[in-house]
């Protein structure tokens, strides 16, 4: 009982119904805040991407006010939060990602992979110019063809 | 007269040069669900998902891609279809 919740790092985007005006919007986006932070979420971004137009259709709406939450918080919270972007009738889409573990391995992986496209006799300049083997390349293929 | 007239024209065929991994250069470990501009590079009209083979992107990244870009879609920063 008393072992500490294992707190995770989610990404949380949520679209507030078009109806809702600039206020309006950032009521419904005050309320989930608040249901947050009540749950024991820390907040670590919390950004309005604005208002977009959808790329399809969702509800036969067009637009939608869209909202970025980084927090940490237990996965009873996420379930909380969840539960509630479910029933409210405001919102028209939510996703929550737990990126944590993805970030982490992602950064492992960008550390220790080197891109692997440059010709061999460039191979000592580390990875300078992407677009160097293309160009050089051909004049040799065309020497060499002679 | 036909050698030199035909080479140029194969190297041409040839000049298709292999693209390195975005992802990989720039030591990106993430690829987040709301880049849509970055996203947005890798779906060409149709809206379907750019093949390797033809970004360069590595397997690890194009996996990671191809989950980021499914996710923006669900959120409707992408489309599923468009004609």
């Amino acid at each position: 009982m008393a072992t500490p919740i294992t707190q995770r790092q989610y990404d949380m985007v949520f679209l507030v119904v078009p109806e809702k005006d600039e206020p309006g919007a950032a009521a419904v986006i005050d309320e989930f805040r608040k249901l947050l932070v009540d749950h024991g979420a820390t907040i670590e971004k919390d950004e309005t991407m604005g208002r977009r137009r959808l790329a399809y259709m969702i509800k036969k709406k067009n637009e939608a006010t869209y909202h970025n939450f980084l927090f940490r918080g237990s996965s009873a919270c996420v379930a909380e939060v969840q539960r509630k972007l479910r029933l409210s009738e405001d919102i028209l889409r939510y996703l929550t990602v737990r990126i944590d573990e993805e970030v982490k391995h992602g950064l492992k992986v960008a550390r220790n992979t080197k891109p692997r496209r440059p010709r061999p006799e460039m191979s000592d300049a580390p990875m300078a110019a992407p677009a160097a083997p293309a160009p050089s390349a051909a004049p040799e293929a065309a020497e060499g063809r002679e | 007269m036909a050698a030199p007239v035909r080479k140029p024209a194969k190297k041409k065929f040839f000049v298709r040069r292999k693209r390195v991994c975005k992802f990989t250069v720039e030591k990106i470990g993430y690829i987040d669900f709301k880049d849509v501009k970055t996203l947005a590079g890798f779906v060409p009209e149709r809206a379907k998902i750019l093949p390797r083979r033809i970004s360069g992107t590595s397997a690890f990244y194009q996996r990671k891609l191809a989950t980021a870009i499914k996710r923006a879609r669900y959120l409707a920063l992408l489309p599923y279809v468009s004609d």
